[in-house]
């Protein structure tokens, strides 16, 4: 059982020595854990805080690569640096490079620019005319951990929105709602997002006629 | 993450693990409607793929009714032509004119008609439009091109009213079209004239594993993901390598993508694939390349996937439990379909937020009113190597 993991038994009134329903095994916390990772994922994908640098090979004549990311899930790409060249490639896409030219496909040399298509495709312009390998700094989505072991890459300041997240979600399991709420509002208080995510979001506005209704006179 | 954990988690939190008022089809049902809303609403999934030329389909078939029975939805062809009036099928077009008598049954129709569309380009002038399967999960284009070059839509009415030999024109391709979008084919204009036999990856022509032979008939069956080859058949395989014809679709090692007729993914060119990244190629070269938006494929077994990356289903299970709330049974709660609907609208904001960043990188410049900047035009022009210019 990890730090935010005993926050969380202790915000919902379980006994942390003597455990009675999220006993300190896999499966005994396995609710709290999905949630956690939950909030973890959420956090990572907002702030882009984990970042793992890859070495990816260009094949000569091959412009687009899908990546398998095998540890971490991908987000998105700050750096791409050619190591023999020592250059930067620029971020680009397909609607700049149709404009620059539509045949760009065609293009072979020491790649210029870089893109990401989708989720896990990534392509360089020019083609590669040779193989070399480009360096890429990648924002990642960690993988869910499992034991209480596992490291937890979440920021100090993170860890206790984290707990708020997974306590909410413990609430919604419950059935309450208005608990489920209040403590995520405080997971979004946490992240320090509010301006995104507006607390007061639980009102349903809507439009009000200023006609009187039919059969009320006076 | 598999359906079945995410059904596990949605019914965590629907508190009702034996299916005693939602069942597991309803709630898959619901998901996958959630994911098509998903993707609509935020157009996350994109891919790359390449297209074989010539196709592969998994069947042909003539009449509709056959359509249910064939084990493959993915890849069918109807082949030849259905009389609609009598339900029959005719090969040349002079067939139902000469059964009313209009026109002299040996009137040669415009080229040869085929029951698989790779026989077109087997020497032939093709009396047909040759199909070729969209790419799996097909929505709407970004970029196609044909051997690198771009091509776009045409309606079949702009072909026609300037080509009355449409259907028989064969050359370099520089448009498609789309005969039927239900059955997610399409046709290049004009239509390939030598296409590539020997589509397999670079540095690899040797241990080239060969599915249809000279006379179009099959000796290697894919199933499951696996190629299994006939029993017996090593030493034909082997003549059919050593006389330099069929059809070559896959090398040996090499393991079947789901997606039927387009590249599949080689496990020879992934080096260390057990760790870090691993990559795989898409050809372009000789072939149909899609950079396209994807729709979600929908659940159907226990161990299936989602389309979305795990780390964003869980916005799709939030949009699940909303819809599963608000349904009129036993276990509807105003408001916790309410506490679900705010969390998939966070989701959908966190996501959009999430595409932004990917953009991170990006070099934004202040540029002059004026100035000259990049092509707006895509005007036809020489490529960028003629004339070649010595300053």
């Amino acid at each position: 059982m990890n730090d935010i993991e005993r926050s969380v038994l202790e915000m919902i009134g379980e006994d942390i020595d003597s455990p009675d329903v999220f006993t300190d095994d896999s499966e005994g916390m396995a609710q709290v854990r999905d949630s956690i990772n939950d909030a973890i994922e959420e956090i990572t994908m907002l702030t882009g805080s984990v970042q793992r640098s890859y070495h990816m090979l260009l094949r000569e004549g091959q412009g687009f690569y899908r990546m398998d990311f095998t540890r971490d899930r991908f987000g998105w790409i700050t750096d791409a640096w050619l190591i023999s060249i020592k250059r930067r490639l620029e971020q680009t896409d397909l609607i700049k490079l149709n404009q620059f030219n539509p045949r760009w496909l065609k293009n072979t040399g020491n790649p210029e620019a870089y893109g990401q298509i989708g989720q896990n495709v990534f392509f360089v312009w020019p083609r590669p005319a040779a193989e070399l390998i480009v360096e890429l700094n990648c924002v990642v989505i960690p993988k869910r951990y499992e034991n209480d072991y596992d490291r937890i890459r979440l920021r100090e300041v993170f860890k206790w929105a984290a707990a708020e997240y997974a306590v909410g979600e413990y609430y919604a399991s419950r059935g309450d709602a208005k608990q489920a709420i209040e403590h995520h509002n405080r997971y979004l208080e946490g992240l320090g997002i509010q301006t995104m995510y507006p607390k007061t979001y639980e009102k349903r506005w809507w439009y009000r006629t200023e006609k009187t209704p039919q059969g009320v006179t006076g | 993450m598999s359906w079945s954990s995410n059904l596990k988690r949605i019914r965590r939190f629907l508190r009702d693990p034996d299916g005693n008022i939602w069942t597991d089809a309803q709630l898959r049902r619901l998901f996958n409607d959630e994911q098509f809303v998903l993707q609509t609403k935020t157009r996350l999934l994109e891919d790359v793929q390449a297209v074989r030329v010539p196709p592969m389909f998994d069947f042909s078939y003539l009449h509709d009714w056959e359509w249910p029975f064939l084990s493959s939805t993915t890849g069918n062809y109807q082949a030849l032509r259905v009389h609609q009036q009598s339900d029959i099928v005719f090969c040349h077009r002079w067939e139902p004119q000469a059964e009313w008598g209009l026109v002299d049954a040996t009137a040669p129709d415009e080229g040869i008609h085929f029951t698989h569309p790779f026989e077109a380009f087997m020497g032939e002038t093709p009396g047909d439009a040759i199909h070729l399967q969209l790419p799996h999960g097909f929505h709407d284009a970004k970029l196609v091109a044909w051997d690198r070059e771009p091509i776009e839509y045409m309606a079949v009415k702009s072909i026609q009213q300037d080509d009355p030999s449409w259907l028989s024109r064969t050359g370099e391709p520089f448009a498609y079209w789309r005969p039927d979008k239900t059955d997610d084919h399409f046709c290049l204009y004009p239509a390939v004239s030598s296409p590539d036999w020997n589509d397999t990856e670079s540095g690899s022509t040797t241990e080239a594993i060969y599915l249809v032979d000279e006379n179009g008939n099959n000796i290697i069956h894919i199933a499951g993901g696996y190629i299994v080859i006939s029993e017996g058949v090593t030493d034909y395989i082997q003549d059919l390598i050593d006389r330099g014809i069929g059809q070559v679709l896959y090398r040996d090692g090499d393991t079947l993508a789901v997606e039927v007729g387009t590249i599949a993914d080689g496990d020879g060119y992934i080096p260390g694939s057990d760790m870090g990244i691993a990559t795989d190629i898409i050809d372009a070269d000789e072939n149909v390349l899609f950079v396209f938006t994807k729709t979600p494929t929908p659940m159907a077994g226990q161990d299936d996937e989602s389309d979305f990356p795990e780390y964003l289903q869980k916005y799709v299970e939030y949009a699940t439990l909303e819809r599963a709330y608000t349904a009129d049974t036993d276990g509807q709660i105003q408001s916790l379909r309410d506490y679900w609907a705010m969390r998939k609208d966070l989701g959908l904001k966190a996501i959009q937020r999430f595409m932004g960043m990917r953009r991170a990188d990006r070099d934004y410049r202040l540029v002059t009113r004026g100035a000259p900047g990049f092509r707006t035009r895509r005007e036809p022009r020489l490529p960028d190597e003629y004339p070649a210019v010595r300053r």
